[in-house]
């Protein structure tokens, strides 16, 4: 199994991401969060890319990801937009069926990329993660989620934060896998030889902006079916209710599982099983109602 | 005590199938058409007839009978109660803390089994009345009732400000449900058939889904938070061991208004003159009587017998009712032809 690191210019900034898996098979793109790379997803990259064309991009400001000047490269339909280019790239003629995963804040940009995908999407698994959205009226409706998002207020300071982190992430980074539940023995690799980027931090303030303004718009429900799985001992987001999620989803499964806020790390076996069995559930439904027609 | 089974998806899929395939049907899974042997005990009894000391042979057959069908009455009405706070006290509750499908799907089947067994006692009753020759109505008067109840008010309200005495309850009757099919089976071959089926069933689908009130304890615990959810949390089961035990008890009560009916039916005749023996007892050996060796009360308003529903709330520090010690003492069960026909010839039945 052969994983590529790519590279393009895509919309005048340098954007990369790992790709594997043959490419006349459906695309998972698996979305990463903060402070990880596609490295988080490595268990993974190593289980689908038998069957799937799988592609991990870094998120932007992440390493190999150009940041940019402008804060609004952040935005998540920016974000989304460079996903699409990403797409465009691995499937050309644009006829692959696409499977998103998306965990933390690669979960809210997940959200919103289902809404550019439209009918080409064909599912959605969401993992520790609320979209935009959901964040703004939680935090509207449950005033506990003020507490365990404490992490947030610092990383809404432009520049200071992100330098702090830099400086001193050989402690910071594992301290916050730690603090969010994982276990050193699940680490994903870290490379302290390489400062930490502090741009990816920007993330967070544009999200932040885009939360206001989404307080005013309703809620675009995402027609492909969605799982969403969540990590009941997750410091940093309360479990979600159905109140919360099914404004946004047509077809909506939540399991809430014994683990962390990277659920998928601390058990891929268990959380692959889950993913792939949601994927083939919509083969199979696809293939009864070609058979029914 | 049911976290790990909580969140193992696949154990509670198994379940779904495993109820679903054995489940019985109300129709065709039961002999109605055997009908009610008037001659047989239904439950069997203590040498003290419960609370009636040296009652005759006659006044034995009519307290066991009246006891089979106040138990039946009892359970058929807390079930159908648990149907009505389906809303309230369950689909609320997932909504907030969404642990899986399969939990969902499993709290489905339990309220469609819960009344289907609500229906198979509410029929066995039914099924009595007609083979004794007893008024449905009459016999109504002087058996358990739910509906209007001071118990069926508290629990709701409870449950309307966030309290979940519901599934307390719940866990108790299930318990309760289990127990008393292993009370009775011993005397499968001596009681009326048709009453021990009905039972047989009933147990034999309250053990495949027995676990799922202790689920959603489970969950609650997981969920529950805040102040007002700590405070119901810790006072829910004696909250609902209180009502439910008085309400029983207070049920039961009716069982003296038979004295209005005894020139209806034989049966409440019979009934009618165990009350001399029942005033024998003092209140303070009657009390005692009933909460800790009288058969089935004692099983159903001292939450000491409800073991598991203790061993929960011992593991959530959470406060039981102090209730005594119960003791278990034998039963047996008779068979009597000379009260089947002295029945047969007041009645002309038989």
């Amino acid at each position: 199994m052969v994983i590529e690191h790519r590279q393009a210019f895509l919309r005048n900034l340098n954007t990369s991401w790992l790709e594997g898996g043959k490419k006349k098979n459906p695309i998972v793109l698996f979305l990463h969060g903060y402070p990880d790379g596609p490295e988080i997803w490595s268990e993974q990259i190593r289980h689908f890319s038998t069957q799937f064309h799988v592609i991990c991009p870094y998120a932007r400001g992440t390493f190999a990801s150009e940041p940019g000047r402008l804060l609004s490269r952040f935005s998540p339909d920016s974000l989304c937009l460079d996903l699409l280019e990403i797409l465009k790239i691995a499937d050309p003629k644009g006829k692959q069926k696409i499977h998103v995963v998306g965990h933390d804040l690669g979960g809210a940009v997940a959200w919103r990329l289902a809404t550019y995908l439209g009918p080409r999407l064909s599912r959605l698994v969401i993992i520790n993660s609320l979209s935009i959205e959901q964040m703004a009226t939680r935090f509207l409706q449950r005033p506990r989620q003020w507490f365990h998002s404490w992490y947030l207020y610092p990383f809404l300071i432009p520049k200071i934060p992100g330098k702090i982190i830099s400086r001193f992430s050989k402690k910071l980074i594992p301290w916050a896998y730690q603090f969010g539940g994982l276990a050193p023995e699940n680490f994903p690799k870290l490379n302290f030889n390489r400062p930490f980027p502090s741009a990816t931090l920007r993330l967070y303030q544009a999200f932040a902006q885009e939360a206001v303004r989404s307080l005013r718009k309703p809620p675009k429900k995402i027609l492909a079916p969605t799982l969403v799985l969540w990590g009941k001992q997750d410091p940093f987001l309360l479990p979600p209710t159905l109140d919360e999620l099914e404004s946004y989803a047509q077809s909506l499964t939540v399991r809430i599982l014994e683990g962390s806020h990277w659920l998928f790390r601390e058990q891929p076996a268990a959380t692959n099983h889950l993913i792939e069995t949601f994927f083939t559930q919509g083969e199979a439904d696809a293939t009864s109602s070609k058979k029914s027609i | 005590m049911y976290t790990k089974a909580l969140y193992d998806h696949e154990a509670l899929a198994l379940q779904i199938i495993r109820q679903k395939n054995h489940a019985w049907d109300l129709e065709k899974g039961i002999s109605w058409s055997t009908g009610v042997d008037a001659k047989r005990y239904l439950l069997p009894i203590d040498s003290e007839a419960i609370a009636f000391p040296g009652a005759s042979a006659e006044q034995r057959l009519a307290i066991s009978q009246l006891l089979g069908l106040i138990v039946n009455s009892t359970i058929a009405e807390l079930e159908d109660i648990i149907h009505k706070l389906k809303h309230s006290c369950w689909s609320e509750i997932l909504r907030s803390y969404p642990v899986g499908p399969e939990v969902w799907e499993l709290g489905e089947l339990f309220f469609e089994e819960e009344i289907k067994h609500s229906h198979a006692f509410q029929r066995y009753n039914l099924a009595f009345c007609e083979g004794t020759g007893i008024d449905k109505k009459d016999l109504d008067l002087i058996l358990p009732k739910a509906y209007g109840s001071l118990f069926l008010k508290a629990i709701t309200q409870n449950a309307k400000f966030g309290g979940h005495s519901f599934w307390w309850i719940v866990a108790a009757v299930e318990e309760v449900s289990i127990s008393l099919y292993k009370n009775l089976s011993p005397f499968k071959t001596q009681m009326d058939p048709l009453y021990h089926e009905v039972h047989l069933r009933h147990m034999e689908e309250e053990s495949r889904h027995h676990n799922y009130a202790f689920l959603m304890l489970q969950i609650l615990k997981e969920r529950n938070h805040s102040l007002s959810d700590l405070f119901y949390s810790k006072t829910d089961l004696i909250f609902g061991q209180m009502f439910c035990s008085s309400w029983v008890l207070a049920e039961l009560n009716k069982v003296f208004d038979s004295k209005k009916l005894k020139h209806k039916h034989p049966f409440f005749e019979t009934i009618a003159s165990c009350e001399n023996l029942f005033k024998k007892l003092g209140p303070k050996e009657l009390a005692s009587r009933l909460f800790v060796s009288a058969p089935y009360i004692s099983l159903m308003i001292n939450g000491k017998n409800h073991k598991k529903t203790i061993k929960m709330a011992e593991q959530q520090n959470i406060f039981s009712f102090p209730f005594p010690n119960p003791i278990q003492v034998p039963t047996q069960v008779e068979v009597f032809p000379a009260f089947t026909q002295s029945v047969q010839k007041k009645t002309g039945k038989g």
